[in-house]
């Protein structure tokens, strides 16, 4: 074939290709005019999007548009080349760098370091009781991998990073980096979620509802054994969980009285993190009782993180004259402000309703020397949820979830109590060195089923609490002279001639335990700790301590009030005793 | 046939200037990536031009190596040494246009291929000297965009001027329907948007070998000479007429070993 003809012949078809390609085609490169598309502003995403509603009203869909936050192509009109690259979520910490950082990177580092989402505090504790403090588990390595394998297998499932998406009970669902805290609505729905600062308590408790439960415990509800009463229209009532149940016991004070929140007393950076590794929640929390009972001024500085909070929240007073300051970490207490006329109001951050503080009052019974060990708690809690002998049963060849690894893997937990039950507190001294409640934490009892063996182990550990009960204080002879107070257990004390005898109602050798003190007992009259602690300088009352704990029964037997004008002065009151000054002795 | 495919060779190129002079109307370096989202989404017909510029660019290399095939099986040579130079040196420029077009795009994988090669060059003994030729610290595509849209197709033109005998445009409409019909056949790549983390990156598919050759560890110095170890093989084969069947086999075997790095 000739030259000529052949480019004849293709310039022909080239010429009906491009008219019919033109004619057929030509739409389909002209987006986005084609298809009706309005192009839309700041992203085109609103363009199919458009029934979105903003996050909050910090991210103003207007100016944020949705690539800011999802990432994928914010210039693309059709769904395929828009969603290349987009994230569903980019609240989870992995996209928080990317996405959040921009603006927020103070938190996402803080909260990438907090206990919530390293569960450094959880591994902490498992490697201390089951690799290092327990009985019965010799081989370290293999304790090493049990501690592991609880661990991923039960306690994983809570951290701050979780996914979500791999919960079956969706009510029972966690995770999702900053979403699982701050998003309040739209949680699996097809709208688009909201975000707030003023976190429900509901969301806390999605985690704080075990353990010492004292998300529970602060709205009143104690756990309770196996079903809700009472029994209504065919089924238990009160009810946790699909599958836990309570009481209704006395609530936080706070609660009962002003109904607040955990993020009425708890700050921002105690919740999110102080920018430190911290290993246990008490290092990461920064509120004390003070903080708002005997509260420390300063001058409100626009510009802050205080007047961010306040813009955040929006339902209490912007330009206050003065906040408070919480004492360990200086976080503003934006909610508890002194105004122009220096009048002091307590805001719940909820809906912004004004309280009047109630000031810690400078009684003796506050000020004495003989109580200056004391944390706010070892008085004022009304009741403690302590959960007794927890059982960790083992199969090495059974098959369970995990929650690291996100798949099914070898090895089974099941976990039982011996009894949970609502009591006045135990005391000792706790991590802070005051003396606090305590209560187990945790107890186990472990039974292995390996390679056709059966082998045992215990770690019995008693923990410090704020248990989150806060009402009036205990009586004198509500710590004084009750072994349980003491930390002896649940028994009979008995003071004949000066001497203390203690006989325990549990009997543990009789119970199948293998041990030989009582379950309850964190220590003897002797003063030998019975059970472990996880903080370094926590530990149950010694010998002298007992002693002299006990030994104010002589005083309470006759002044058995805080108000008696004997404890005005306590140092006076108890020279002039023995100096033989006082009525005691006639 | 030959002459054909070479008259194609022309008039593709003529089809991917045209285009791309419409397309710098559009185009803003110092804003590279929200300018080219622009043009393919926003701007009427952007998108349509956009796409012609592109695989015309991309069919006039492969039609460019299917002309250099041809003409090197026949192992007789018509034109004179100045022409042939010319044309390798067409060549070689050629590829640094299609690179500096895939920087301007200047997402993702634009940029990280232009990272990529400025590395390469500052790495480079003699090379490095030329680095402040193709960086620019304040807008990266800068002067990547100065070479696409000024010198490169100024001396690839004239490259190609010095080795046609004589220039005819008449195979545009040819050139323009296969470009067409590739559209047709072919998606273009989707731009990666430049925050995106969780992705391969990758370069132009004529640069993966020389970035895995880097990856594997060899040196710069190295992959820069591999590169352009064709270009020297293609200047040779004018000059040592004798050894031409040899210079065709390593350039096969050279195609192979590049190919494989390509693909690994």
């Amino acid at each position: 074939m000739r030259i000529s003809s052949l480019y004849k012949i293709l310039t022909i078809v080239s010429t009906i290709f491009i008219v019919l390609f033109l004619y057929l085609d030509l739409d389909f490169y002209d987006a986005p005019f084609q298809k009706n598309i309005k192009v839309s502003s700041p992203d085109q995403c609103m363009s199919c999007h458009s029934t979105y509603e903003s996050l909050d009203k910090s991210h103003p869909i207007e100016i944020f548009g949705c690539a800011k936050c999802h990432g994928g192509n914010k210039f693309a009109t059709n769904k395929i080349d828009a969603h290349v690259g987009i994230v569903n979520n980019p609240s989870r910490l992995e996209h928080t760098d990317r996405f959040c950082s921009e603006c927020h990177s103070d938190v996402v580092n803080r909260i990438k370091m907090n206990p919530m989402e390293t569960q450094r505090g959880i591994k902490h504790v498992l490697q201390e009781q089951w690799v290092e403090k327990s009985t019965g588990l010799d081989d370290k390595e293999f304790a090493k991998e049990l501690a592991q394998s609880h661990f991923a297998k039960a306690c994983a499932s809570c951290h701050v990073n979780q996914d979500e998406d791999i919960f079956h009970d969706k009510s029972l669902a966690k995770g999702g980096g900053c979403a699982d805290c701050h998003r309040v609505e739209g949680i699996f729905k097809e709208v688009h979620p909201k975000f707030t600062t003023k976190i429900p308590s509901s969301t806390c408790l999605k985690c704080h509802n075990r353990s010492n439960r004292i998300g529970t415990s602060y709205f009143g509800k104690f756990e309770s054994e196996g079903y809700g009463t009472p029994y209504k229209n065919g089924e238990f009532t009160n009810k946790l969980d699909s599958s836990r149940f309570y009481y209704e016991l006395p609530a936080d004070v706070h609660h009962q009285k002003a109904g607040l929140d955990c993020i009425d007393c708890h700050t921002e950076i105690g919740v999110m993190g102080d920018g430190r590794e911290n290993i246990h929640m008490e290092d990461a929390v920064d509120i004390k009782c003070k903080d708002c009972h005997s509260p420390e001024f300063k001058d409100f500085l626009p510009d802050t993180l205080a007047q961010k909070l306040l813009d955040l929240n929006g339902t209490m007073p912007t330009s206050p004259k003065q906040i408070a300051y919480s004492s360990r970490k200086n976080a503003p207490l934006y909610n508890l402000q002194k105004d122009k006329n220096d009048k002091i109001q307590f805001y719940r951050k909820r809906d912004g309703s004004a309280f009047d503080l109630t000031k810690m009052s400078d009684k003796s019974y506050h000020n004495s020397s003989i109580h200056e060990r004391l944390d706010c708690s070892a008085c004022h809690t009304q009741w403690i949820a302590s959960c007794y002998g927890c059982h960790e049963v083992y199969f090495e060849n059974g098959k369970q979830f995990d929650w690291v690894k996100k798949e099914v893997t070898k090895g089974k937990w099941l976990e039982f109590r011996s009894f949970l039950r609502f009591e006045s507190p135990s005391l000792g001294i706790g991590y802070n060195e005051k003396i606090m409640p305590f209560a187990p934490g945790c107890q186990v009892i472990g039974t292995i089923f390996k390679d056709k063996k059966v082998e045992q182990f215990h770690a019995m550990a008693m923990a410090g609490w704020e248990p989150h009960t806060t009402g009036k204080a205990r009586t004198c002879v509500d710590c004084h002279i009750d072994p349980a107070s003491l930390g002896l257990g649940r028994g009979t004390l008995k003071i004949k001639k000066e001497k203390i005898t203690f006989s325990p109602f549990y009997n543990s050798k009789k119970s199948g335990m293998e041990f030989d003190y009582a379950i309850d007992a964190f220590v003897s009259l002797e003063g030998k700790q019975f059970q472990t602690t996880s903080r370094e300088k926590a530990r149950g009352f010694n010998k002298e301590e007992v002693e002299g704990i006990v030994e104010a029964y002589k005083c309470i037997l006759c002044h058995r009030e805080y108000e008696d004008k004997i404890y005005k002065n306590f140092e006076k009151s108890k020279l002039l005793f023995k100096e033989g000054k006082t009525s005691c002795l006639k | 046939m030959k002459i054909i495919i070479s008259w194609i060779c022309l008039a593709l190129f003529n089809v991917s200037i045209i285009s791309g002079l419409i397309l710098a109307f559009i185009y803003k370096p110092f804003n590279a990536y929200e300018s080219v989202q622009t043009i393919t989404y926003l701007v009427p017909y952007g998108n349509l031009f956009r796409q012609i510029h592109y695989f015309s660019s991309e069919l006039f290399v492969v039609f460019l190596i299917l002309h250099i095939i041809l003409e090197l099986l026949k192992y007789k040579i018509k034109i004179s040494a100045s022409s042939w130079n010319y044309s390798v040196f067409a060549t070689l420029l050629l590829f640094f246009l299609m690179f500096t077009g895939y920087v301007l795009k200047a997402d993702l994988n634009g940029l990280s291929a232009g990272q990529v090669a400025l590395s390469l060059i500052e790495q480079t003994p003699v090379l490095e000297w030329f680095l402040p030729l193709f960086e620019d610290t304040n807008i990266f595509v800068w002067k990547f965009y100065i070479w696409h849209i000024l010198f490169l197709p100024i001396l690839i033109g004239f490259a190609i001027y010095k080795h046609v005998d004589k220039l005819k445009t008449k195979y545009f409409i040819i050139g323009l329907g296969l470009t067409f019909l590739s559209m047709m056949i072919f998606d273009m790549p989707k731009d990666l948007d430049i925050n995106l983390t969780l992705v391969h990156v990758t370069g132009p598919w004529f640069f993966r070998g020389a970035e895995n050759l880097l990856v594997e560890g060899i040196s710069p110095l190295l992959v820069d000479i591999i590169i352009l170890i064709p270009f020297m093989l293609l200047i040779s084969y004018f000059y040592l007429e004798n050894r031409r069947k040899t210079i065709n086999y390593l350039l096969l075997l050279w195609a192979a070993l590049y190919a494989y790095f390509i693909f690994i």
